[in-house]
Order: structure tokens, then sequence, then C-alpha cells
């Protein structure tokens, strides 16, 4: 099989060449020393070996506040996002996969106007990752990508996955050699949770009783989620008769999450965990059977006190082998 | 099903038309959508819900309290209970509304053709029902006997009792009404038992086996209000149930309304108790 | 024309930061004048007339003297909607952080060194004393929280409510967190967010401004403070900067 080759001192000329897609961001370091994606203007500001992001790419698509309508003098009008043409580089895959799950969730049946106006305007490039002690992913669960990039030595192996990534890698035929190289992958140390039973929410697992004492309900994990998306829907009128409707990124161990007026449909947190888990790892209707962990880890790194919803699946994750092999499958596994 | 283009996302305008004090905190209103909603409202089913938006508060599921009406209006019984129903409580006659929607399943009037129906209604629980009480009235010849019981915690509290009985004198329906308390001896000029729903659906005589049972009510009496139904010889596939859950979105996305792996918002809010015994947290 | 809606805005024991918010709304000020009819505000201009009424009155402090609640009495009576303005209002704030600690009288004497008032009451936030009808958090409450109030009342309501942490916001923004990546002693899990985790965003930890957060997990916000080694007494004086009333055993 030939494979498109870029060298990496041809990296800064492959960025130009994406620059007429929308302005690129990638995995960079912040001041504060957070990694997160951010504009890129030369190849020296990524961090191609970054773990990931402390925010998923999520926050492209469905921002924290999000006004959704605008009010009027009583009436309501759409509030079309302002959507620029953007190139997200340098996804792991967990990060895509949790993108191809958002797009299920918000492209189907009358499909989302904020995050379908975003959504057009992304380019997605993949970049090959090495697994670290949090995160498990499956290769060939569907991931959303228009060119992945698999990390060698002094290069990358280029893939198109989708026409737009055809047309850019056409539009950089110089840029690209060609190479018998395969892509050379750290298969991680275990695939991600496969759905649940949705039984085991009332399993005896002490773990349940002892997650629900300690959660900080801090929302941290949802928010670091690639896959969480549930959202608050509030309203705010302005000094001027008009004012806004907007959605913001909610958590269901939060305790709004089950109130309606005059009741709470999940009192405890340890309804709302098991809320929690039923949702991630059994998925809500359409979504039934699906699970939306892809594995990144973030959640379990994130949580202040340790939990990792994963230790009460019926999987045992911690200790399993590691494997590092040559898989040809991987690199078939993509889809856009 | 759900209604095409912009109108799933953003309210239609529509007018307050009229409201109408029915106790203290609760209120029935008549509200004018504009022309370009009435099309999708038209398709509604009783037991579907609207998301009714009142501008600078917020938005509320709330379902219809009657069929829309031909000219496009619709019938809303609404409690002050929160935040957004403070505020339409204030609204008065050509106050601006929005509304999105018919969202979720219903009852299954199709499946119910032919077969008696007997209604359970707690509290406001009456609102949802009234839209199929009128369904089957209007439609009178082509369901078997239809059964009101209905239970209010007093007689003041109890709401559409005058049109109710008036409907039984015509023979239209089979009314019983309960309330919890009656403190002060006779409960007026309406005939009404003292005691809880399921204690008046325990001395029901009815033909168990053929009857579709639809339920709405306060959360409470919906375990023994199922139970007794079951027991009584009602197949769980036929004793339906409204849910009440926090449903923002309407269209399955929000994600606050879940009942076990289903969506109230779009599985519901009717589902049958044949599919609720499987959820545990459902009741 | 539609009437104008009378505000009063007033203070009772507090620094005025609250009241200072107000006056920090320079580019909304304008607008705010031209709909509302600020009829009595001590701080900002001489005061109204005395049978005054008014649609909405924003009350700042704590109550530590007679005069303080006196004037709480006589501003409930006089408006239709009393709104709990700041921290010290709802929880009691700065002024109350060291109730327990001593003794009132004994403190009196030492800082003024003479016998205490006759009508000094140990602070304590208003909303003991009164039925409130709203309340906006933080020390000082944020710009937006107040606009988003006078535009509410406009609009016949009051603003919807929201629940969540200082770490959802913080998180959100991107923040490096000061409690797990640097070891630091911050509150931001348990107390109430809606500032956009100001502090945190500029390194400095949450110090609990604007109070506990309803599904607050107070009991393992001190567990997990304390495994990292922090001193219990240091975890209780900050928590009671700003609100002296933790229910330390609280978990669900």
């Amino acid at each position: 099989m030939r494979m498109s080759w870029l060298p990496q001192g041809h990296l800064e000329a492959f960025l130009n060449l994406l620059e007429p897609y929308g302005t690129v961001h990638g995995p960079t370091v912040l001041e504060n020393g957070v990694t997160a994606l951010a504009p890129i203007t030369s190849p020296d500001d990524l961090e191609l070996k970054y773990r990931h992001t402390l925010i998923p790419p999520k926050k492209y698509l469905l921002p924290f506040r999000d006004p959704i309508l605008t009010l009027n003098d009583g009436c309501y009008r759409p509030a079309p996002p302002v959507a620029p043409n953007l190139v997200l580089f340098g996804l792991h895959r967990c990060d895509l996969q949790a993108i191809s799950y958002l797009d299920r969730v918000f492209l189907g049946d009358d499909p989302d106007p904020n995050y379908a106006g975003r959504r057009e305007r992304l380019t997605l490039v993949g970049l090959s990752c090495e697994p670290d002690d949090f995160c498990y992913c499956d290769p060939a669960q569907p991931a959303a990508v228009d060119l992945f990039l698999d990390q060698a030595e002094n290069g990358f192996l280029v893939t198109p996955h989708s026409p737009r990534g055809e047309k850019i890698m056409s539009e950089g035929t110089g840029l690209f050699l060609s190479s018998d190289h395969l892509p050379s992958l750290l298969v991680p140390l275990a695939p991600p949770p496969t759905p649940q039973d949705p039984e085991l929410r009332f399993s005896d697992n002490p773990l349940w009783e002892e997650y629900a004492r300690i959660c900080l309900s801090c929302g941290a994990c949802s928010a670091c989620c690639p896959t969480c998306y549930c959202f608050d829907v509030r309203e705010y009128p302005s000094l001027d008769h008009g004012g806004n409707r907007l959605r913001e990124w909610d958590n269901c161990l939060f305790k709004k999450h089950g109130e309606v007026a005059g009741g709470d449909f999940r009192r405890s947190r340890l309804d709302r965990l098991r809320y929690r888990f039923l949702h991630k790892y059994c998925g809500f209707s359409p979504l039934q059977g699906v699970t939306s962990c892809v594995g990144c880890g973030r959640c379990a790194k994130a949580c202040p006190v340790g939990i990792d919803l994963r230790n009460v699946l019926e999987v045992t994750y911690r200790g399993a082998e590691p494997a590092t092999t040559r898989d040809q499958a991987t690199g078939t596994g993509e889809v856009s | 099903m759900t209604p095409h283009g912009a109108t799933v996302h953003v309210p239609a305008p529509a007018v307050l038309m009229e409201r109408r004090e029915l106790t203290g905190d609760t209120s029935l209103i008549r509200i004018a959508p504009d022309p370009s909603a009435t099309g999708w409202l038209s398709s509604y089913i009783p037991g579907q819900f609207i998301q009714l938006s009142v501008p600078g508060a917020g938005e509320i599921p709330v379902s219809l309290a009657d069929m829309p009406r031909q000219n496009g209006i619709i019938e809303l019984c609404i409690r002050r209970v929160g935040h957004v129903t403070d505020r339409l409580k204030a609204l008065v006659p050509g106050n601006r509304l929005g509304v999105r929607g018919p969202f979720g399943v219903g009852f299954p009037v199709q499946r119910m053709k032919g077969s008696p129906v007997l209604l359970l209604a707690g509290g406001l629980g009456i609102a949802p029902l009234r839209s199929l009480l009128y369904y089957l009235v209007r439609n009178r010849e082509e369901y078997g006997e239809i059964t009101l019981l209905y239970g209010a915690k007093e007689i003041r509290s109890m709401l559409f009792r005058d049109e109710l009985a008036e409907l039984a004198l015509r023979r239209k329906l089979r009314l019983y009404l309960t309330v919890d308390f009656a403190p002060q001896g006779p409960t007026g000029d309406v005939e009404c038992a003292v005691g809880l729903l399921p204690d008046l659906l325990k001395g029901f005589r009815f033909e168990a086996n053929r009857t579709y049972a639809a339920v709405c009510g306060p959360p409470a009496v919906y375990r023994c209000l199922a139970s007794e139904l079951e027991e009584a010889g009602v197949a769980p596939e036929r004793i339906l149930l409204s849910l009440e859950r926090r449903m923002c979105c309407g269209i399955g996305r929000c994600c606050h309304c879940a009942v076990g792996q289903l969506l109230c918002c779009t599985d519901g809010p009717v589902f049958p108790l044949s599919v609720l015994r499987q959820i545990p947290e459902a009741l | 024309m539609k009437r104008k809606p009378k505000l009063a805005i007033a203070g009772l024991t507090a620094c005025s930061g609250c009241q200072l918010t107000f006056l920090n709304c320079e580019r909304e000020i304008p607008t705010i004048l031209d709909r509302f009819q600020v009829s009595f505000f001590p701080l900002g201009e001489s005061s109204g007339g005395d049978d005054e009424r008014f649609d909405a009155a924003l009350i700042e402090g704590a109550v530590s003297t007679a005069q303080d609640l006196a004037t709480l009495f006589a501003l409930r009576r006089a408006s239709r909607l009393l709104i709990a303005f700041g921290t010290c209002a709802l929880f009691g704030g700065v002024a109350a952080m060291n109730n327990q600690l001593c003794d009132r009288a004994e403190l009196f004497r030492s800082v003024y060194g003479r016998e205490p008032e006759k009508d000094l009451i140990p602070p304590a936030p208003f909303t003991n004393f009164v039925a409130v009808d709203f309340s906006i958090t933080g020390c000082p409450p944020e710009k937006t929280d107040l606009v988003a109030l006078l535009g509410s009342l406009l609009a016949g309501t009051l603003p919807p409510t929201t629940c969540y942490p200082v770490c959802m916001e913080c998180r959100s923004r991107e923040n490096s967190c000061l409690l797990l990546d640097r070891d630091e002693l911050c509150l931001g899990p348990i107390i109430q967010g809606g500032c956009n985790a100001r502090c945190p965003a500029t390194g400095i930890v949450c110090e609990g401004c604007r109070g506990p957060v309803s599904q607050a997990n107070v009991a393992q916000e001190m567990e997990l403070l304390l495994e990292r080694g922090f001193d219990r007494e240091d975890i209780r004086r900050r928590m009671s900067r700003f609100t002296p009333g933790w229910n330390y055993e609280q978990r669900d």
C-alpha cells in the first residue's frame, strides 16, 4: 500500500495549505500551563506529543454558553452563531470519535441550527497519539475526520478520509512524498468501555455508595468530557425590551438537573450518579445501546476525588496488558 | 412526529386571547398561535405537549387542555408553580407568547378505538386528560364506554366540575368524583365521594379486560393506581400513564427528562405501564 | 407611557461595595435611569420621602444593629419585591465571620474602650429576619447579575436561577486547577458559580465569596482539603470568611 508521507520539515507548508479552510487551531500549551486547542501561527506553537487537552473540541461546536434565540418585543428569532471557518489540527482519535457521536445527536432529525452552522465550517485533521494511564480507545470506532496524520519519526503518514481531505491533499501535491511505510500505532492498554448493561446501575458494587458519598458535584467530569452535551436553557430579558435565550453546559450531578416545579426526580447523589452511568455507558433513546465514552480518560483525571466510573463497569481495565503492535487495521477504521 | 422547520427550535408567535380563573392558583387560558403554526398544531394528539414561551421568563412544557380549534386557538390549563407560570399569571389578553411543538408521543387514540376507556385524573392531571376526554366525546361512536374518575384535594380545587357534570348529564361519560377532604359535610350540588383516587377505583366495577386506562396525576398516585388497575385485570399494555419530567428542549437533546433509557419528551410523555414496569426509577 | 418602576437601593452593615456595583454599571446607567425611577438611594443621592412605595428594594449588608433592623423592616413594608443584594445580606459575610470565635460585647469593649451600645445584634444575614423575593450573591455581586435582575424586573419577572459551582465555569475557561495542579486551598467545588471563575482565572484561589452552592458536598471538600495537607482550622477560617454558617457535615 502506497502512503503519502509528509516530512517534518514540510509541516509549516502543510499548515499554510490548511489556511484557506479556516483559522488553524491546534494543541498548544497556554500561558497558565494548560494544554488546550488554540490558534496556531507556526509549527512551534504546536504540542504534537500532547496527551489530551483539558477541554475537548466540543467547545467549538457547543460553546459553554450559547445564545440560541433573541427576544424582541415579545417575539423570538433564531440567533445564528457567528461561526468562522476553522481547521482543528491535531485531534486525537478519541476526540474525533466524540465529534462523530455529537454529530449523531445534533445532526439527526431536526438538526440543531447552531451546531450545524458551526459543524459545516469545521475541517478536522487528526493526529495519532500515545495512550496514557487514563485512556483507552478503539481505533475501529467511527470518527469524524477529513485528514489523518500518523506521527512517525521525522514526519507523518497522511491519509484523506473525506472529499475535503482529498482536495486538501491534491492542493499540496509537492508537499507529500510517496512512502511504503505503514502507520506505526501504539495500541492503547485496552479498548474503551463497551455498551453496558443498564441493570449495572443497581449492582451491589460498593463503589456506587462510595462514589455517591465522595462526589463533590463540581462538574469537572462533564465539562471535560468530549461527549457530554446536556444543557440548561435560560432566558434573560435586557434593559431595552429585548433579551436572549441561551443554553449552557449542564451536569447531571447538579441538583437542579432532575427538578421540576414542586419535585425532584433525582433526589440523591446516588440517583444522579446512576443517571450519569446510564447516559454515558448505555445511551438514551434513540442512542440506546451506544456508549458515548470514547475512552479519553479526562473525567478520571479531572475528578478531584478520584472517581472513575469505569471502575463500576463489568470489565476490569486496570492491569490489562499494555500492547504495542503495528496494526494495519487501525488505519482503516477512520470514516468520515 | 415533530413539526417541521424552524418551529421546532424557534417559538412561533402567539397571543393570549382569554383567561379564566379556575381556582386561586389555576387558570384556563386561550391562546391564538400565528397562522404559520396552526398547521402543525392541528396534528396534535391528546397527551402530546407543547413548549409555551412566556417572553422574558422562559419556556415550560404543557399539554393542551382541549384539542386545537378549527381556527387554531388552543386551550391550556396553567397552575402557578414556578418562575415561568408566575409571569404568565400576570399577563393579560393581547400579551405575546410563543409556542413550539407539538412534541412527544400522546395517547394511542387509533389503537384505543372500539374499547371502553377509563380516565383517571388526580389534581391538575385532569388538564392533559381533558384533551383526550374531548377527543373521545367528539368521536363518541368510535369508542366504548367512557368513564372518568377524578380525584382532587378538596371541592374548591376540583377543576372543570360544571362542564364534566354537564357531559355526564348528557350521558357522554360516566363521571365519578372524589375529594381527599370534605370538612364541612355535603359536597355541594355535585355527587362526590370522600377518599383517595385508588380507593375509589377499588370499588369500581368495569370491563377490565377490554378497557384502556389513561392516568395522569401527581407522581405519588401513579404507583398505587397502576397496581390497582393491574389487579382489576387491565393489561399493562393498556394502562397508559402520562409522566412529568423536566423537559427543556422537547426534542431529546438537553437530556434532563430521561426515564430509564427513554426520554420523556420524545418517547413519552405517555407510556404504557408494560414499558414503565421495566424501568425501576420510572414510577 | 408605562409608569417607571421605583427602586430603592440601600445598605445595612456592609462596606457599600454592592451598592457601588450599581454605580459601576457605567455603560448601562443612562438606560437604567431612563427605565427606572431610583427613588431611594442614600449612597448615591439624598433620600426620598418616608412614605414612598417601591417596586423593588435592593438591600446589601448584614443586620448588626437595631437601626439595621428598622431600616430592613421599613423597606420590606414599602417594597413589593425585596432583593438580598450580595453575600452579607445572604450569608452574613465578612461582618459575621468571627461570630463563633468571640463574645460580641467583649470585642466591642476592646475595640471602642467603652460599654457596648444596647442595640448590638450579632451580625446575621438579613434573610434571617424578613422574607426575600430574590437574591444576588457575590462580594461584590457581578454586574451582569445586577443588570439581569433589572432587565427581568422591566419584563415583569425575576431572572432564572442557577446552581453550578465555580469549578464548572473555571474548567470551561481552561484554567489551571489551583486545587489539583497547584495544591492550593481552593473552595471552587462547593461555591456558587456565576462569577465566571474570576479569581482562579487570574491564579487566585476561590475564597468562597459567593457562598455555598446548593448541592455542596461540604464534608467531602473538607476531607479532600485535609487529605491534601491543609490544617482544619485554616480551612474553617477560609470557609467562614464569607459564610459563617456552614454545615460541615453536609453531604447531600
